[in-house]
């Protein structure tokens, strides 16, 4: 009887124990999110972004790579985040090949360096709309021939781009207006007018389609809030932004479109209040 | 073979009545290390903390850092437990990893159906009650040649192995499952026994081990009865490594579980402590070339982890170049060192010292030289000591270099950017890489010293005569001292 129960002492005691290491271990990453949310800065909704970097595909990606994976599922999730403006944003840095950085050069952010195995965590507010691309800020100074440097050589981190899309709500527009791009016309009308602090609802509509990629449409220093490539021969797009800075800024396609359009130009103009 | 009627002045065989004058007892010197064996709960003392780490381990790799030296499973296997196998465990505790091993445990417990108490019964040939198939092994497969093959399959992976926590889980986790499906169809440890690789180089290097478990009087075995040693008792199981201690004269397939030490009724097995390189006997070809591809392979490793070829490593490491055409010639190479180009060299060796020995023997009526069998395979000892310095020699840069990876990840088992204890963050700081080239010449100088003191002496049993037995290992002695000279210029630059 004695004998009974000791072996089902150590036999629960054992099976205990590996149950109790991966709970142990989801619990202690759970907790660790729980602090990094308390230490975030604290305004509108809370996102947590987990990017890891690569060098084999060369990408800051939303998967989740880990051993069993590393090997035969590519990771293909392009890092897109999207946030409203207000919000606060965390994200978790690992890498799982060399060390890599995140810069999100738009937003004064970074290089923050992480390095294979360990992670970095940031949190920010997300206080001004636009599309920011981030990247990998490192540059490969491998002269060796170790599997690193091979790897880094042949993919790079120069791919390891990403966007975080920060939305406003806007609310109705002060300025409405539609341009159309063609080749006879280039930007029609050239000039947009606005006053800082307008909400600007543009819809570009293409007549053209370039060199085969459609056309382009971009405010220089509005390229967060107006940037868009590649719009084919009919179709249309829309922004809705709000002008924030004041001055007068060219109009251009920032897609390859034929002579034509690539000299036209346009303006946007931002007035005093 | 022997001659049986010289048995007895051999230095190389063990005395029939424990302990020799070179022997200590550690069961009457430290009684309470008798009363450990004793306990039915060792080793499952040890092999259950074991395999909770292991499966930690497992599940590290799994979902765990990619990147090797931060997974607990890369830094703690190997790195950690090979240092501590082959320059503390091996030396010094013959097959003591094999009691605290957690591979077997699930096959054991097919059989046996009991971890904390033995089952009384009657099967296959025990006083015990075992499940499962039982059947016998073939006797083809009765050597190591199954642990000969496998080891180099994952030397030929190494570089995977080493890197790629995932490589590692599916190459552990697979031989557990081997060990569980062979433990269910075959009697006792077959799996330890003939297919384990980590098995094949242990039992070969544990030759030299400092320990030895061994009966104290043979001729108390000769009258015993119950021979509760091999066949359990209501004290303990049968010995899974099916050693009867009344002939055991060599550590190589004990796996030190002490299962007998408990089964025994006249309490007349013991620890004894010895000299270095004991058993000297190697007893058939798959010993010998075990010991061949050991010394290949550490040699192989010395030049593509620590030698200054960059081509040849990235040969090795086939999974992250992708130069399948440069790993097809690493493992060619390996294989071919390994299997043909070494032992054909020992063999011209030992052709050519026995054509010198024997001149003259005919004429002298001293009968007729060792055959070339006999001697081929005896003198295969002294590939050991050599081999087991030389990868300790080996193993000590890694540990140096990359030891302190081991505190980081006490705190951070998963490379998940965990700080347990605090430690997650220590830098990467190799430890005195100066020291080196100081311990590993007088590590192979000793390897060699043994490895020439040991083939003098089998070669002393062999001729019977000291001017032929010396005659005979000089061209030995030759390729024993290029070698070790070999491994000196790798290590030195
Ligand atoms: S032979 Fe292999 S599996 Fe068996 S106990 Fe030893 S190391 Fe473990
Ligand atoms: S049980 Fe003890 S006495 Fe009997 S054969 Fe085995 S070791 Fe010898
Ligand atoms: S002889 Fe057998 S039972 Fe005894 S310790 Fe060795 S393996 Fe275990
Ligand atoms: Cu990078």
């Amino acid at each position: 009887m004695n004998e009974k129960i000791r072996e089902i002492v150590v036999v629960t005691a054992m099976i205990a124990g590996f149950i109790g290491a991966p709970v142990f271990s989801h619990y202690y990453e759970a907790h660790r999110d729980n602090v990094a949310v308390a230490a975030a800065p604290k305004s509108g909704k809370v996102h947590t972004f987990h990017l890891t970097g690569i060098a084999k595909p060369g990408m800051w990606t939303l998967d989740s790579v880990e051993g069993w994976n590393y090997w035969w599922r590519k990771p293909t999730r392009f890092s897109e985040m999207n946030v409203t403006k207000g919000d606060t944003v965390i994200i978790t840095l690992t890498s799982i090949d060399v060390q890599h950085s995140l810069k999100i050069p738009a937003l004064g952010i970074g290089p923050i360096e992480v390095d294979p195995g360990h992670l970095k965590t940031i949190s920010f507010v997300a206080d001004r709309a636009g599309s920011f691309p981030f990247l990998c800020g490192t540059v490969c100074s491998c002269t060796g021939t170790g599997f690193a440097c091979t790897l880094v050589k042949k993919h790079g981190h120069e791919g390891m781009t990403g966007v975080l899309t920060v939305t406003e709500q806007l609310g109705n527009p002060d300025v409405k207006i539609a341009v159309t791009v063609s080749e006879a016309k280039g930007f029609d009308p050239p000039e947009i007018k606005a006053k800082v602090g307008d909400v600007v609802e543009l819809t570009v509509n293409s007549k053209s389609n370039g060199v085969g990629q459609g056309v382009g449409f971009c405010i220089s220093e509005y390229e967060t809030k107006v940037d868009i490539q590649g719009i084919a021969n009919g179709d249309s797009r829309t922004f809705k932004f709000r002008a924030d800075k004041a001055g007068s800024f060219s109009i251009y396609s920032s897609t390859k479109a034929g002579e034509k359009i690539d000299a036209a130009a346009g303006s946007f103009v931002v007035g005093p209040k | 073979m022997i001659r049986d009627t010289d048995k007895m002045q051999l230095r190389v065989i063990q005395p029939e009545v424990y302990p020799p004058p070179d022997r200590t007892d550690l069961f009457k010197k430290f009684p309470w290390l008798s009363k450990l064996a004793k306990m039915r709960a060792y080793p499952n003392v040890l092999v259950i903390p074991n395999l909770v780490m292991f499966w930690i381990f497992l599940l590290a790799g799994i979902f765990g850092s990619p990147a090797g030296n931060r997974n607990i499973m890369i830094v703690f296997i190997w790195i950690l437990w090979w240092f501590g196998l082959i320059t503390v465990l091996v030396p010094l505790g013959s097959r003591s990893w094999c009691t605290m091993c957690p591979l077997p445990f699930f096959g054991d417990l097919v059989q046996r159906r009991a971890v904390t108490y033995v089952r009384k019964g009657n099967s296959a040939g025990t006083r015990n009650q075992l499940f499962g198939k039982l059947r016998v092994w073939p006797k083809k497969l009765s050597n190591i040649w199954l642990q000969n093959i496998g080891f180099l399959c994952l030397a030929s992976f190494s570089a995977h192995l080493v890197t790629r926590p995932m490589a590692t889980v599916l190459m552990l986790g697979g031989l557990i499952v081997i060990a569980t499906i062979t433990g269910y169809l075959y009697r006792q440890r077959v799996f330890c026994n003939y297919i384990c690789p980590v098995g094949g180089f242990l039992s070969l290097y544990s030759m030299t081990s400092t320990v030895e478990l061994r009966s104290r009087d043979k001729n108390v075995c000769k009258k015993c009865t119950s021979k509760a040693c091999v066949a359990g008792s209501d004290k303990g199981w049968g010995c899974p490594w099916i050693i009867y201690m009344g002939k055991l004269e060599r550590n190589n397939y004990c796996g030190m579980c002490t299962e007998c030490v408990k089964s025994c009724p006249s309490d007349n097995i013991s620890l004894f402590w010895r000299p270095f390189c004991s058993d000297k006997i190697l007893k058939g070809y798959d010993e010998i070339w075990k010991a061949f591809i050991m010394l290949v392979l550490a040699m192989a490793y010395s030049i593509v982890l620590l030698g200054p070829f960059g081509k040849i490593k990235d040969w090795a490491n086939i999974g992250e170049v992708g130069n399948y055409k440069g790993f097809a010639i690493y493992v060619s190479i390996l294989w071919f060192a390994a299997l043909i180009a070494l032992p054909a060299v020992y063999y011209v060796a030992i052709r050519l010292g026995r054509g010198f020995a024997s001149k003259g023997l005919e004429a002298t009526g001293d009968g007729a030289a060792p055959s070339m069998k006999d001697l081929f395979i005896r003198y295969g000892y002294t590939l050991v000591p050599l081999g087991l310095m030389a990868w300790i020699a080996f193993s000590f840069p890694l540990m140096m270099v990359s030891g302190s990876y081991i505190i980081s990840i006490i705190s951070d088992p998963l490379g998940r950017g965990w700080n347990l204890f605090g430690t997650g963050e220590f830098p990467w700081t190799p430890f005195h890489p100066d020291w080196m080239a100081y311990i590993q010449i007088p590590c192979l100088m000793f390897g060699l010293f043994y490895s020439l003191k040991c083939g003098h002496e089998l070669a002393l049993d062999l001729w019977k005569d000291n001017r032929r037995a010396v005659t005979s290992i000089i061209p030995l002695a030759i390729l024993l001292t290029l070698v070790t000279i070999a491994f000196l210029r790798m290590y030195t630059g």
